[in-house]
């Protein structure tokens, strides 16, 4: 039964939430000295959401968004938390693969809040995010494909033209290369050659806080699985083990990624 | 984009007794930090713009949500247990909220000062009384590929607007005779310049297809009445074409069918830059050979065209596009004029040239279009040569200036060179110079100047005010054209209504600069709009009620005399709706009724006018299946009003009540299909081909006589029974 299944853990994920803010809200607040109103809540929502990428955690996304839900009460047309209501709403569709009414209105409400921080507060990351979400959407049947495809290519390429060595913007492009077919103007070798340049961006990426800061790790977990589907295991498990050094506790890649390497050889 | 599967039970686990170990600890942390024990009051005020203090504000800690409300003098006191950094929110209704740093504890007095909230712009989806999209947006009818794949429009955009409410089924051509008007009042431009001749193959049935491959094109958008001030020079109707832009990949496409093949490529060299050309050659023989003609065409439609558009990107929001294009064509039909054995052909070659800029990426909009075309038609009928030449050149530009959120400011303005001319002659005895029976050549000149301003309301309403003045050399006039429309949204109600007055010089063919004939007057018409809108593009109803008054009309009399001073008015309603089943079948009914009537050009009399088909239905429907698309199209109209012959004198025919009788009504079937297969990666193959008038229905199209006019004959549309098919290929 799915959705009771879904129900379940939604409900986990929500008393999970409530109790990780009630303890750690103050405290991450507190974390950001150096910022002060909307942009210190922005930086809060922006190291929870990444903190629950990394852990692999729902629940932790599930809080991440009532964060920004709260924060947004306050700042209600603040370009950044709007940015990161609608990256946290990213995630967890990235996770959802029900791909069912509640995963249509989650996607639906990304792309309504990036709309609005992209007219506030033009951002590469925000642009590539909306041509990521859109693509999501479009991939669902050839008449989502000619409703939403479009304008992912036109989002994606505003996201190119605000950040042309953006390494986020590389790194959402060469994913999105990976799984279009050459015929569509993708193909896994645009993919590969794409994602190599997202990590060679990523090398200089120093950016402001609460501007967005995540992808580092993750390029190496794609950059990994792309050598595996080229036939390059020891690469493979080089960039996983990358991922790792950069980020310890990344979930995915020791429980999901590594075993499946360790598997094929 | 996919990402692996991913379920941490254990970790879920581990999370779920963390939670209960972690709310012990907050109902613990809750307990040791006792109101009595350590709470602190936060103290402030919270004042309006006008330094009063504002009651009933409810203030809050951010972190924690624990909040008081001001009194009537704007004081709050908040208790609260937290420590540290914390923000502090003021909240009302119809204000932003106020927002403040603090460290807590705090023992001085704070002060929030509220801002009102200003009326956020809603979305507005209603769309203009009269417009209708073809392409991308939120408010798109149709896409390009959706022409392509309307049951029985063969590819032909003219003929897909055709299916929308306004245009009426007066015949099987692309001719548009929009809401009860004649087939010249219609302006077709692309990238904003003048389109001479947008159909292509005409003769006396109809037009066969349109000068514009729908590939090539971005968007159509159609206006059937209640358009803006920056358009003039036109009296129904408007389509305007938007050529497709810079490609963001280099592919190419191969066309192969009966009597059809063409190819297609899209370049894009770098980012900034890219080209598209296209190339078709056609010839309809082989498929009238096979299927046969009602009509008996002599030659069968042929021709050929190239196409190209070349883009840069001169900005973020900015673009130079040259667009060109290159027809010709070649047609012949038998039984065309009144009299039996009639026969008519022609040999046409349209030329255009557009460059057009376009910026937008700051508050001061910019455009400017230039253009260059010619439109050459040379034709026999009955024995006499016909020639056509037009040559244009067209200078559109505009600046747009968005005053602030809602308001936006649009001066500019166009100039067009015409230079027409025509020529008849007889074919002389064997041996002997062909005899010149006349020649024309008229040059016009048009200026015209606009400004509009559109004001968006917050609270969903658009009203759009503007006036255009244009002064023509052919006229020696300069006429004053305001033009107003609103728009109101009520959630998911649109209504809308426009109304305006419009001018439009008439072709230089009527001009006959002789003392006899009168002043050239512009056309002119008055209309209202108004309609209701509800729902969006895949469900939804959409009606409008219109009213025209016309002045002035310029017309042919049966022997290509001139007639003008001709007055007229049409009526009628236009119905959309369409709807969806789950998220493979779409389906639309457009139904427009008309009444329209104007001067006769031969009697003088008030008559109905040729665009007078009372009732004009299209009923399509598409259905996907996986790979395979299939779609069925229904038409149908009323019959057209003709005169008829009464009886004959001296062997000349009387002619009775002018157009006081009705043709037959007209039906068609249309069925198509399209199946796409990926070969590779990279390549993919489509399959496609339709059943044109599957019931194989003899429409008439109008009436012959024998010499005598003793008898008459139906003259039926062209195209019998026929299955057409083909393939593109991809890469």
């Amino acid at each position: 039964m799915p959705a009771l299944h879904f129900s379940t853990d939604r409900y986990r994920a929500l008393v999970l939430g409530s109790a990780l803010l009630l303890l750690q809200g103050p405290a991450l607040i507190a974390q950001s000295p150096a910022l002060s109103g909307a942009a210190r809540w922005a930086d809060t929502v922006r190291v929870t959401i990444e903190r629950a990428v990394i852990s692999g955690s729902t629940s932790e996304l599930v809080a991440a968004g009532a964060l920004a839900e709260r924060a947004l009460t306050a700042f209600p047309n603040d370009a950044l938390l709007l940015h990161y209501r609608a990256y946290g709403l990213y995630r967890e569709a990235q996770r959802d693969q029900s791909r069912g009414p509640a995963w249509k209105a989650m996607t639906e409400r990304a792309i309504e809040l990036l709309e609005r921080s992209a007219a506030s507060q033009p951002l590469p990351e925000t642009q590539a995010l909306l041509s990521s979400t859109l693509g999501m959407l479009a991939s669902g049947s050839m008449v989502a494909g000619m409703r939403y495809g479009s304008a992912s290519k036109e989002a994606g390429a505003a996201a190119s033209a605000l950040g042309p060595r953006n390494p986020r913007v590389l790194l959402l492009a060469a994913i999105s290369s990976w799984f279009t077919p050459k015929m569509w103007g993708g193909g896994e070798d645009k993919g590969y050659a794409m994602m190599q340049r997202a990590i060679t961006e990523f090398a200089n990426d120093a950016p402001a806080r609460p501007l967005p800061a995540w992808g580092h790790a993750e390029a190496y977990a794609w950059l990994g699985q792309m050598e595996l589907k080229r036939g390059n295991a020891a690469a493979a498990s080089g960039a996983y083990a990358k991922a790792l050094e950069l980020e310890p506790g990344y979930a995915w890649v020791s429980q999901v990624l590594m075993p499946a390497v360790a598997a094929r050889q | 984009m996919r990402t692996s599967s991913f379920h941490s039970e254990p970790c879920e686990r581990w999370q779920w007794l963390c939670a209960a170990a972690l709310i012990c600890t907050v109902n613990a942390q809750a307990t040791a930090q006792s109101p009595s024990a350590a709470a602190t009051t936060v103290r402030g005020t919270v004042q309006l713009p006008n330094g009063r203090g504002s009651g009933g504000v409810v203030v809050s800690l951010l972190e924690t949500l624990e909040q008081a409300t001001t009194d009537s003098l704007g004081h709050f006191a908040l208790r609260t247990t937290y420590r540290g950094t914390a923000t502090l929110v003021a909240r009302r209704i119809a204000y932003i909220p106020a927002t403040m740093d603090i460290a807590i504890p705090i023992d001085t007095a704070l002060l929030l000062q509220m801002e009102p909230q200003p009326p956020a712009l809603s979305t507005m989806t209603v769309v203009a009384a009269g417009e209708y999209t073809l392409g991308g947006g939120k408010t798109a009818s149709l896409t390009p590929l959706q022409v392509v794949q309307i049951s029985g429009a063969a590819a032909n955009i003219m003929r897909a607007l055709q299916t929308l409410p306004g245009p009426q089924g007066v015949d099987e051509g692309s001719g548009l005779f929009v809401r009860g008007g004649d087939v010249t009042e219609t302006r077709v431009l692309i990238d904003d310049a003048w389109l001479l001749s947008p159909a292509r193959f005409d003769n006396p049935t109809g037009h066969v297809t349109s000068s514009v491959n729908p590939f090539l094109l971005d968007r159509t958008v159609f206006s059937t009445g209640g358009f803006g001030a920056q358009y003039g020079n036109a009296l129904s109707g408007l389509v305007r074409l938007e050529t497709a832009g810079r490609p963001e990949r280099t592919t190419g496409t191969a066309t192969f069918s009966v009597g059809n093949a063409g190819i297609a490529l899209a370049l894009a060299p770098s980012a900034r830059l890219g080209a598209r050309i296209s190339a078709n050659i056609n010839d309809l023989s082989p498929l009238i050979s096979v299927f046969g003609a009602a009509q008996p065409y002599d030659p069968p439609p042929r021709g050929g065209d190239v196409s190209a558009t070349a883009e840069w990107k001169s900005g973020r929001a900015g673009r130079v596009r040259l667009f060109g294009l290159r027809q010709g064509s070649r047609v012949g039909v038998g039984d065309a004029g009144t009299v039996s054995g009639a026969s008519y052909n022609n040999r046409t070659v349209q030329n255009m040239l557009v460059l057009s800029w376009r910026d937008s990426s700051t508050r001061i909009r910019p455009s400017v279009t230039v253009a260059r075309s010619s439109y050459d038609r040379r034709e026999g009928f009955t024995g006499i040569d016909l020639g056509t030449t037009l040559a244009v050149t067209h200078a559109v530009g505009a600046m747009a200036y968005q005053v602030r959120d809602g308001l936006i400011v649009t001066a500019g303005g166009d100039a067009e060179r015409l230079r027409a001319d025509f020529s008849g002659q007889a074919p002389g005895t064997p041996g002997a110079e062909p005899r010149r029976l006349f020649t024309n050549t008229t040059d016009a000149d048009r200026v015209g100047l606009y400004t509009d301003v559109t004001w968006q309301h917050p609270r969903g309403v658009r009203i759009i005010a503007g006036v255009r003045s244009d002064a023509s050399s052919l006229t020696d006039q300069r006429t004053v054209d305001p033009r107003l429309s609103v728009a109101w949204q009520l959630g998911g109600l649109g209504l809308t209504a426009a109304w305006g007055v419009q001018h439009q010089v008439a072709e230089p063919v009527f001009y006959r600069p002789t003392p006899a004939t009168p002043d050239f007057d512009p056309m002119r018409v008055a209309q209202t709009i108004i309609g209701a809108q509800w729902g969006g593009d895949s469900t939804g109803l959409r009606v409008e009620l219109y009213d025209k008054q016309y002045g002035n009309l310029w017309q042919f009399t049966r022997d290509f005399g001139v007639a003008g001073e001709g007055r007229g008015r049409a009526r009628g309603a236009d119905v959309l709706l369409r709807w969806r089943f789950g998220a493979s079948t779409s389906s639309r009914i457009a139904w427009s009724v008309v009444d329209s009537r104007r001067t006769d050009p031969n009697t003088g009399q008030d008559a109905p006018a040729l665009g007078d088909v009372r009732h004009s239905a299209s009923w399509i429907t598409d259905r996907t299946f996986g790979r395979l698309t299939i779609g069925t199209a229904l038409r149908y109209a009323t019959g057209r009003p003709f005169t008829d012959v009464v009886g004959v004198q001296a062997g000349a025919p009387i002619w009775g009540a002018p157009n006081a009788e009705r043709l037959p009504g007209y039906t068609r079937s249309d069925l198509s299909f399209s199946w796409f297969r990926p070969l590779d990666g990279r390549r993919a193959v489509v399959l496609w081909g339709s059943v044109a008038n599957v019931f194989n229905r003899n429409n008439v199209m109008r009436y012959r006589w024998n010499a005598d006019f003793q008898e008459r004959f139906p003259v039926l549309a062209p195209f019998n029974r026929a299955i057409y098919a083909g393939a593109t290929l991809l890469y």
